[in-house]
C-alpha cells in the first residue's frame, strides 16, 4: 500500500506538472492582452515631451507609461545572499494619486516589477518600492527590507514600502490608465506608452505622423495585433503537438504505471479474493470493497501530487518567470484527471478480478 | 427417512484446454442425505475436488443439475450462491486459505462480517468456537505464528462460523502430521455428532473412519457406480 501511494504520487506529480505547466504557460501568453484595457501600445524611447504631445490628441482618453529593464537582483540587506538569476526589473510612473489606493496596484502586470514609490507616504519615492507578492516571495523579502537591484551598471536600492497583490500575468499592461507625470527622478524617459482611444485608427494615424516628424524610433500596434503576435508566439514556443504531447504523453505514462500497479495489487489479493468468495463474498462486493480502497488512494494521491507538482511548478515557473499561483484549478485538474485514470483502471481491474479463477487458486499453496 | 441434502443428478463438468477437452465429472448422479458423513477417494485427476467445487457453487455443471438443501445451484444469480456458500456452505481446504494480514480471531470472524451480522456477537461466536479448538490462546496471533494443525483448527473455526449445514473439506489432513490428523479427524465426528452434513475428501482412511459412506471415483464417477445413480459405493476401510 505505502509503497503503491508513493509510487503513484511520484508518476502522478510529474504528470501533472507536464500537463499544468504548459497550461499555465499559455495562460500567461495570452491572458493579459484579453484582459487588457487600452487599444494602442507604443514602444520605444518615450520622453515628457513624447507624452505630454501625444496625451493632446482628441482622441485619447487616457494613457500611462513605463519602463523596464534586467538587472541582477539581491535578496537585500538581511541576508546579501544573492540569488544568481536575472528578472525583468520594471519601474512603473505612478502619481501619488494611484498610491494612496494600493487596490490600484492591481493594474495587470504591475506587480510582478518593482514599482517605486512608497505606500506609507502616498507620494514618489526614490528610496522606496512596492514589490510584487510574487517578487518578495521569490526573494524572500518582505516591507522594510531592502532590496538593491542593477540595471546595467546602475545600482538601484529600495526598501520596500508596500507588497502587492499576487496577479497572474507576466506582460506590463497597464490596465488601470490615467494621466501622471511620466518621468520619475531617476529615470530619462519611459520606454512603453499605453494609449485608450476612442478613436483608434485615428489616433494611430497621429502617431504615424508624431512618429515621421519627430523621427522616433517608435513601433505602434494596436491590441489586436499584440494578441495576433502574443498567439502566434505561443505556437512557436508551444506548438499544439508538444502540448498534446505532454498531455497525452503523461495520461499515457500515468495510466500504464497506475495499470501496473493495479496488477500488482490484484496478484498480491488474489488469494485473499478467492478465500473471500469461498466465505460468501461476492464478487461484486468485493469490487465494491476494493474501488473505495482505490478511491481512498486516488484521493490521497490527488493530494499529495498536487502539493509536489506544486512545488516542481513553482521551481520550473520560476526560471520561467512566471508565478506559480496554480493551486486551484491544478486542484481541479489533477483530481479530475486522477478520477478517469482510476475509472479507467477500475474497469480493468473489475474485468480481471472477474476472470479470477477461486478453486484453482484455493488448491495453490 | 433423511431427507436429501444434496442431490447430484446426471452431472457432466467439462473444461476445454487450447488443444484438448477435459471431462472432469461425467454423468454423476449422486444423493447425500442430510447428516450425513461422506467420504470421497480417488487417484488424482478423478474428479473429486470438480465434484466439491460443484457442491459448492464455485463451477457451474456443463450439464445436469447440482441441488443443495432445495436450492438449483444453476438457478441462482452470483449474489445468490455467493450467499448461499456464505450461509450454508463451510469449506476447509488442504492449504487452510487463512488470509495472512489477519490473525486468528479476524479470520474466524470473516464470513459473519461478509453475512452483516453484528461485530460484537461476531467475536464472542469466534472466541468460543476458538476455545472450542483449544486455541483459546492464539486468538491473536497470526497464521505464520500458528503450527499447520493449528492453522486448520482455525480453518474448521471458520467454517463453522455461521453455523452451515454442509461441511466441505478438501484433503484436509494433506498437509498435517499424523498427531494433528487425528485431532482433525476428532472435530470431524464432533461435527456430525451435532447433525452436520460432512463431505469429506482425503487419501487417508483414519481421517474417514468415522464417515458413514466412502465412495471412490475414478474418471469423473463414482466407481462401480450402478445404473440407478443413486447408490453410494461403499468400501469397508476396517
Amino acid at each position: 500500500m505505502v509503497k503503491q501511494l508513493l509510487v503513484l504520487t511520484i508518476v502522478f506529480s510529474i504528470v501533472l506538472t507536464l500537463i499544468l505547466v504548459p497550461i499555465r504557460f499559455e495562460y500567461e501568453q495570452l491572458a493579459p492582452w484579453k484582459e487588457a484595457k487600452y487599444n494602442i501600445f507604443v514602444n520605444g524611447p518615450i520622453t515628457k515631451h513624447d507624452y505630454l504631445n501625444v496625451t493632446t490628441e482628441p482622441n485619447i482618453v487616457n494613457a500611462a507609461v513605463s519602463s523596464y529593464g534586467s538587472g541582477t537582483v539581491y535578496k537585500g540587506n538581511i541576508t546579501d545572499t544573492y540569488i544568481g538569476m536575472s528578472i525583468p526589473v520594471n519601474t512603473v510612473l505612478i502619481n501619488h494619486e494611484m498610491l494612496k489606493d494600493p487596490s490600484k496596484f492591481d493594474i495587470i502586470g504591475l506587480n510582478h516589477f518593482l514599482i517605486s514609490g512608497t505606500l506609507k507616504s502616498g507620494y514618489p519615492d526614490p528610496g522606496y518600492a512596492s514589490i510584487s507578492w510574487n517578487i518578495a516571495k521569490r526573494l524572500g523579502v518582505d516591507v522594510d527590507d531592502t532590496i538593491i537591484y542593477w540595471v546595467g551598471d546602475s545600482r538601484y536600492e529600495y526598501r520596500i514600502s508596500g507588497i502587492t497583490n499576487p496577479t497572474s500575468e507576466t506582460e506590463f499592461v497597464a490596465e488601470d490608465l490615467r494621466s501622471f507625470d511620466p518621468i520619475a527622478a531617476e529615470e530619462n524617459y519611459a520606454d512603453n506608452l499605453y494609449i485608450i482611444s476612442k478613436n483608434q485608427e485615428a489616433t494611430m494615424e497621429y502617431l504615424q505622423s508624431y512618429i515621421f516628424e519627430n523621427n522616433k524610433e517608435w513601433t505602434p500596434t494596436t491590441l489586436e495585433n499584440q494578441k495576433i503576435r502574443a498567439s502566434t508566439s505561443l505556437k512557436e514556443a508551444l506548438p499544439p503537438i508538444v502540448r498534446f504531447g505532454f498531455i497525452g504523453g503523461g495520461m499515457v505514462l500515468y495510466l500504464v504505471v497506475l495499470l501496473r500497479e493495479q496488477n500488482i495489487v490484484i496478484d498480491n489479493k488474489k488469494r485473499n479474493f478467492s478465500i473471500l468468495t469461498a466465505l460468501g463474498a461476492s464478487k461484486t462486493g468485493l469490487m465494491k470493497i476494493y474501488a473505495i480502497e482505490q478511491i481512498l488512494i486516488m484521493v490521497i494521491v490527488s493530494f499529495f501530487a498536487i502539493l509536489v507538482s506544486k512545488f516542481w511548478m513553482y521551481q520550473t515557473l520560476f526560471k520561467l518567470y512566471l508565478p506559480a499561483e496554480v493551486i486551484f484549478h491544478g486542484a481541479a485538474i489533477g483530481f479530475v484527471l486522477n478520477a478517469i485514470a482510476v475509472i479507467v483502471a477500475l474497469l480493468y481491474t473489475n474485468r480481471k478480478i472477474s476472470k479470477v479463477q477461486v478453486a484453482e487458486l484455493l488448491r495453490e499453496e | 427417512m433423511k431427507h436429501n441434502m444434496i442431490r447430484l443428478e446426471n452431472v457432466t463438468k467439462e473444461y476445454f484446454k487450447p488443444t484438448q477437452k477435459i471431462i472432469a465429472v461425467s454423468s454423476l448422479d449422486l444423493l447425500i442425505p442430510r447428516g450425513e458423513f461422506l467420504g470421497i477417494m480417488g487417484m488424482s485427476g478423478s474428479g473429486k475436488t470438480t465434484l466439491i467445487n460443484l457442491i459448492a457453487g464455485f463451477d457451474k455443471p456443463s450439464s445436469g443439475k447440482v441441488v443443495v438443501d432445495g436450492l438449483d445451484l444453476s438457478e441462482l444469480t452470483d449474489k445468490q450462491v455467493s450467499e448461499f456458500r456464505n450461509t450454508k456452505i463451510g469449506m476447509i481446504f488442504q492449504h487452510f486459505n487463512l488470509i495472512k494480514e489477519f490473525t486468528a480471531l479476524q479470520n474466524v470472524i470473516v464470513p459473519f462480517i461478509i453475512a452483516n451480522k453484528k461485530y460484537s456477537t461476531a467475536v464472542e461466536r469466534a472466541i468460543k468456537l476458538l476455545s472450542e479448538q483449544g486455541l483459546g490462546h492464539r486468538l491473536h496471533h497470526y497464521p505464520a505464528e500458528l503450527s499447520g494443525g493449528e492453522q486448520q483448527r482455525v480453518a474448521i473455526a471458520r467454517a463453522l462460523m455461521n453455523d452451515p449445514e454442509i461441511i466441505l473439506a478438501d484433503e484436509p489432513s494433506g498437509n498435517l502430521d499424523r498427531e494433528s490428523a487425528e485431532n482433525i479427524a476428532k472435530i470431524f465426528e464432533n461435527i456430525h455428532s451435532n447433525g452436520k452434513t460432512l463431505v469429506v475428501i482425503s487419501h487417508d482412511t483414519k481421517l474417514l473412519k468415522n464417515a458413514t459412506k466412502i465412495v471412490i471415483m475414478e474418471y469423473g464417477n463414482l466407481k462401480n457406480s450402478n445404473t440407478n445413480g443413486c447408490q453410494l459405493y461403499s468400501v469397508d476401510i476396517t
